[in-house]
């Protein structure tokens, strides 16, 4: 699984409790459907963030009566998404001028 | 590859009544094999493939389809297992543990537990005037009697399929209890083995008789340690197959 996956359930789960089916459709939905995991993989990435204790899980009702597993962010992992965050804004911003500066030269 | 007999296209084009359920627990037991998912995961799995299938259905596709199409986009299983693995959760190491650790405990159990009861049965002669072979008998006889009594609740409970859960106690406070049960059942077997018995048959029996009585004991404990652990081994992989893995959520 990408290396984004992790900033990116961190990030969604930040705007608020989800669960796993959500959370892919979301990220679907957000990347007009240019990003598709195996769903599947989408979970191993969930119990490993909760392992870290980035995130922690509660075993819900939902209204239709269906049993969920809904995950929330803890304090370390909103830490943690703002240190990602901040590195990836770094990247981008090198990456940018570099690019910037090839364009140029093309 | 397909796990499910009622796959797409019969030849004939004979409606094949696809069971969902049925085909979603075959599926569950091709995630169940690798055993690096407990249930609690499956089941999450599980969940998201119902969601996708509703979805599916949602769009006009059948059943059959939807299960296609939905398990197709989880992945597959076996890659789904292997990236469990690699979390390396403690859990699967600690249930495998704590099964060995159950099976040494019920071995312990058993044994001490049928030593003190035939040492009972032969005091209990002993004090009722048996002669020396019959007290040998005695003991051979409540020996095999117990054998024949542990074989039948084994075979019982191998036949039940129950939930191996259910045996050792359904919650935390239950089995703590088994587990302060059984510990107790042991030290007092250990106490009549070794502390009563020798006292009260130096009392009834002079030295070579108690040896001659003993020769019983020594042939059926070894029967016994043979059979004993080869019972056992059988039941806990029996018990610790994970059928309760199989059953399907809502």
């Amino acid at each position: 699984m990408a290396a984004s996956a992790t900033p990116l359930i961190l990030s969604i789960l930040s705007e608020g409790e989800n669960y796993g089916y959500a959370i892919i459709k979301r990220v679907h939905d957000l990347s007009g459907g240019q990003m598709q995991w195996t769903d599947g993989m989408l979970y191993p990435v969930l119990h490993r963030l909760e392992k870290q204790k980035l995130i922690q899980s509660k075993w819900r009702e939902s209204k239709t009566g269906r049993r969920r597993k809904y995950y929330k962010i803890k304090k370390t992992g909103t830490k943690m998404l703002r240190e990602q965050r901040n590195q990836w804004m770094l990247v981008h911003s090198v990456l940018d001028r570099l690019w910037e500066k090839q364009t140029c030269l093309i | 590859m397909d796990a499910c007999p009622f796959g797409p296209g019969s030849i004939m084009g004979e409606t094949n009544m696809f069971d969902l359920n049925e085909c979603i627990k075959k599926w569950r037991v091709g995630l169940a094999q690798s055993q690096s998912l407990g249930k609690k995961d499956i089941d999450e799995l599980e969940g998201h493939l119902r969601e996708e299938i509703d979805h599916l259905k949602e769009s006009k596709l059948s059943d059959e389809e939807a299960f296609l199409v939905a398990t197709h986009r989880l992945g597959d299983s076996v890659c789904i297992a292997e990236e469990y693995a690699k979390i390396d959760y403690g859990h699967i190491f600690r249930r495998r543990f704590f099964w060995a650790v159950v099976g040494v405990l019920v071995y312990l159990l058993l044994t001490y537990s049928a030593t003190a009861v035939e040492k009972i049965c032969i005091l209990i002669g002993g004090m009722g005037g048996v002669s020396v072979i019959g007290l040998w008998l005695i003991g051979l006889v409540s020996r095999v009697a117990i054998v024949i009594t542990v074989f039948y609740f084994c075979c019982r409970i191998y036949r039940q399929n129950s939930n191996n859960c259910k045996l050792i106690g359904a919650n935390r406070f239950v089995r703590y209890g088994n587990l302060m049960i059984a510990i107790f059942i042991i030290l007092f077997a250990i106490a009549i083995n070794r502390i009563i018995f020798p006292i009260m048959a130096s009392r009834i029996l002079d030295i070579r008789d108690y040896g001659l009585v003993a020769t019983s004991s020594s042939f059926a404990k070894l029967l016994w340690s043979i059979f004993l652990p080869v019972l056992l081994v059988v039941l806990l992989k029996k018990l610790h197959k994970p059928d309760d893995l199989y059953e399907v959520g809502t």
